[in-house]
């Protein structure tokens, strides 16, 4: 199962991918990591990704737009939204152009694998 | 969907063999009377045929008399008659042939398959025909030409015919009647057989009828229980639960809590946001749409969502009554498809409210962290100059408010200068040292303090409330001085630290103890300065004798803290205890509380209540007898006992104790101010002293 992660913080990108590896979460392959929605879109179309993880608050493209591009690109794709819980309105749009799951930051470790456990299971 | 015929199946079992068997039943019957019926039919042409055949011998015989008479008296040829002897002479031929061996008619012309003679009587009367009718056809044959007509073969024919025309009508007949016997028997068993197949097809109705029946009753019952149970728990459960559509209208069940929880009916198919749109601001209630609308849509993970329901806690109410609802939402799937959402309302206020408490301990705890940092800045002995400084200010400002409700009004203005001049000092030096806790907390108190200097009409109501600010200061000083223990305490084992330090110890745990069990707030504090020199034995005789004391002071002498602000006093009750050397080899132990004193008001009540002592001789002694008697053992001012007093037994004890130690103890106690219990002990190895004596100031 292909993933990228977007968001524009390192540390978090770099945790996702750390995390990304637990055993709970086989065949997780990391396609790529991107800081905006712009570069998300372009690695998006390059590598077709089945799993997304996608920040909201990003330079230059927000997750909602980037979400929205990608489900007219890829249908099934399965999209989990990370980001702070203050903006909630701003989450439910992204849910609404087609994210499948929400994920609050700050998180641990458990609730990030256990998200994304269950977002993908069909 | 397998799955589901499988379950069918083995639900409708008993019905389905039921049905299997009435079609079976049926089949069986209808073949039966098919084949029964084509029997009956071949045996009725078997009858006919043969009665067809006796009246054919009737018709010969009347031919060949017509024949004769004709032949005989006109000598002509009756042609009919002729006629109908060809005619019924072939059919009793072809009959005869038929019933003998069986098969069809010539020509077919009835086409009918006729079976050969099979009973007995059938083939003994076939053969007889055959026999009686071979000569007779024989002799009839000529006579049915006019080219072989004769006179001679027909008076053969008539003589033979006469001779044997009785014997041949008697074995068609008895054809006949065989045939007609096994007519009747064959639709006899066909009856039967209609009748018995009616039968099992009426009782395996019936069966199925009553089977299904019990089922429906079974079934019907299940769900009545079902709809109780659900019923019950819609009646029962606390949370407001109700279902809505996907049209976003509300269900038709719903838990009779629902109203409670909301506080106002839910009309049936009412909408969900009509019903949202009052309590929310207009941003909450367009998310609620957007969250509920996601719910009945197949693509979010319902687990990963419930974070951002708008609803989980929603405030209604207006100011004073405020209070706060959460909703929960969860998927009802039919299948895979949502077919309504469930919706829980709580009352979340508590744990709202909870959340904030939680919430402010936390900040709490944070600003005594920073404070004890602060603390760990300065140098522990300097904290613990101010400490000391600031709990002999304290007590002195204490001291000074206790008066307040006797002194006239004029000396309140004075008291309020001496209390703000002391607070200000606290107030420097807590600024000096870093010490936010006390500045804040004295920087308040200075406020109020200013608020009545300046309004210069100070009544012992403002005063009372000044307390709460001493009791803030009070507890910061014990707080940090706690922490200052610990830190410097920490490393000491219980063997190392001194036998006085033990006690005081033991003694402030006795009376937090007591004083929490109570609900009331106790400080305690000693000096103990000959404690450590006394022989083990005696200090643990006194040691025995502060911890009763201590109780005795706490349940009994020690005032709630309302009760305490009421007088005028702090709400914390002090006890203090001091072991001193009062020279000539004697100890001095004493324990003073400023409670609420030795009432021998109480102490009759209680003397009544004992029924001991008949009411005329408590009337009868005086207050200094009555209050000698609390060293009597079973005498409570507490009716009704807690562990920590009502058994009476404390005093006794005390005084036993105070006995074994050859000591004297004394009393004084003043309503509403104190009691004080002052022991004397000789050093052991000095001369015995006297015995117990009362001094008593009422």
């Amino acid at each position: 199962m292909k993933l990228l992660i977007v968001d524009d913080s390192n540390v978090i990108r770099q945790r996702i991918a750390r995390l990304a590896a637990d055993a709970r979460l086989p065949n997780m392959d990391i396609v790529g990591q991107a800081r905006n929605g712009a570069e998300a879109l372009l690695m998006f179309q390059r590598e077709k990704p089945d799993v997304v993880t996608m920040d909201l608050t990003m330079p230059e493209l927000g997750g909602v737009e980037a979400t929205e591009q990608m489900v007219a690109l890829k249908n099934d794709v399965v999209i989990l939204v990370v980001s702070a819980l203050s903006d909630k309105p701003t989450a439910l749009r992204a849910l609404k152009k087609g994210a499948q799951g929400f994920l609050y930051k700050p998180f641990t470790d458990d609730q990030l694998v256990t998200a994304l456990q269950e977002v993908v299971r069909p | 969907m397998k799955t589901n015929q499988a379950g069918f199946l083995r639900k409708y079992r008993a019905i389905v063999v039921a049905i299997a068997l009435f079609v079976t039943i049926d089949i069986a019957l209808i073949a039966y009377n098919v084949t029964a019926s084509y029997q009956i039919d071949r045996l009725a042409a078997v009858r006919d045929l043969s009665g067809s055949e006796r009246s054919s011998s009737q018709i010969v015989l009347r031919a060949l008399l017509e024949l004769e008479a004709d032949y005989t008296s006109k000598g002509a040829i009756n042609a009919d008659a002729q006629k109908a002897l060809r005619e019924r002479a072939t059919l009793i031929n072809d009959a005869t042939r038929v019933f003998r061996e069986g098969g069809r008619m010539p020509g077919n012309v009835d086409g009918i398959e006729y079976p050969a003679a099979s009973t007995p009587a059938a083939i003994r009367a076939a053969e007889k025909i055959s026999s009686l009718w071979q000569p007779y056809y024989a002799l009839v044959t000529p006579l049915t030409s006019n080219a072989t007509f004769d006179g001679e073969p027909l008076a053969k024919a008539v003589a033979y015919a006469r001779a044997n025309n009785g014997e041949l009508f008697g074995a068609i007949n008895d054809l006949v009647n065989d045939a007609q016997d096994r007519v009747n028997a064959e639709t006899n068993v066909l009856r039967i057989a209609q009748v018995v197949g009616i039968l099992l097809a009426l009782a395996n109705f019936i069966f199925t009828a009553l089977l299904a029946f019990r089922r429906l009753i079974a079934s019907d019952r299940v769900i009545a229980k079902a709809q109780k149970e659900t019923g019950d728990i819609l009646a029962t459960v606390k949370e407001g639960l109700f279902l809505i559509t996907p049209d976003y209208k509300v269900g038709e069940q719903m838990s009779a809590s629902l109203k409670d929880v909301l506080r106002k009916d839910v009309p049936i198919g009412q909408n969900l946001f009509d019903m949202l749109g009052p309590m929310v601001t207009p941003q909450t209630l367009e998310a609620a749409r957007d969250y509920v609308e996601l719910l009945f849509g197949k693509r979010v993970k319902e687990s990963l969502v419930y974070s951002l329901n708008p609803l989980s806690e929603v405030e209604v109410g207006s100011e004073g009554a405020k209070r706060y609802l959460g909703f929960q939402f969860n998927r009802v799937l039919e299948g895979e498809d949502v077919s309504y959402l469930l919706v829980t309302v709580q009352d979340a206020t508590e744990r709202v409210n909870l959340a904030a408490q939680v919430a402010a301990a936390k900040s709490r705890t944070r600003e005594e962290m920073e404070v004890l940092l602060r603390v760990l800045s300065n140098d522990p002995t300097d904290v613990r100059e101010f400490l000391r400084r600031t709990e002999s200010a304290l007590e002195q400002i204490n001291d000074g408010l206790r008066q307040v409700s006797r002194r006239t009004g004029e000396n309140y203005l004075a008291l309020v200068n001496a209390v703000f001049r002391s607070v200000h000092s606290i107030k420097s030096e807590s600024a000096a040292l870093n010490l936010e806790m006390f500045e804040g907390i004295a920087h308040d108190f200075e406020t109020d303090l200013i608020a009545l200097r300046d309004r210069g009409d100070v009544e012992g109501a403002d005063m009372v409330k000044l307390t709460l600010h001493l009791d803030d200061l009070f507890e910061s000083v014990n707080s940090v001085r706690g922490f200052l223990d610990r830190i410097s305490g920490g490393g000491v084992s219980e063997a190392e630290r001194s036998a006085s330090a033990r006690f005081v110890e033991s003694l402030r745990g006795l009376g937090r103890r007591i004083a929490a069990d109570q609900g009331k707030e106790v400080k305690v504090t000693a000096e103990l300065p000959v404690f450590d020199r006394l022989p083990e034995a005696m200090a643990d005789e006194i040691r025995g004798i502060g911890l009763q004391l201590l109780r005795n002071a706490v349940a009994h002498g020690i005032e709630e803290p309302d009760e305490r602000k009421q007088l005028g006093k702090s709400a914390i009750g002090l006890v203090h205890f001091s072991c001193r050397d009062v020279g000539q080899r004697t100890i001095e132990f004493t324990v003073r509380d400023d409670g609420r004193g030795v009432s021998p008001k109480r102490i009759r009540e209680a003397l009544a209540r004992s029924g001991r002592y008949a009411q005329a001789d408590i009337d009868a002694m005086s207050d200094r007898d009555v209050v000698m008697k609390i060293f009597e053992p079973g005498v409570s001012t507490i009716s009704g006992s807690t562990r920590d007093a009502g058994h009476g037994a404390g005093m006794d004890v005390v005084i036993n104790r105070v006995n074994a130690l050859s000591g004297r103890i004394s009393m004084s106690t003043q309503g509403h101010s104190h009691t004080e219990f002052r022991m004397r002990f000789p050093m052991p190895g000095s001369a015995v002293s006297e015995t117990a004596v009362l001094r008593q100031t009422a």
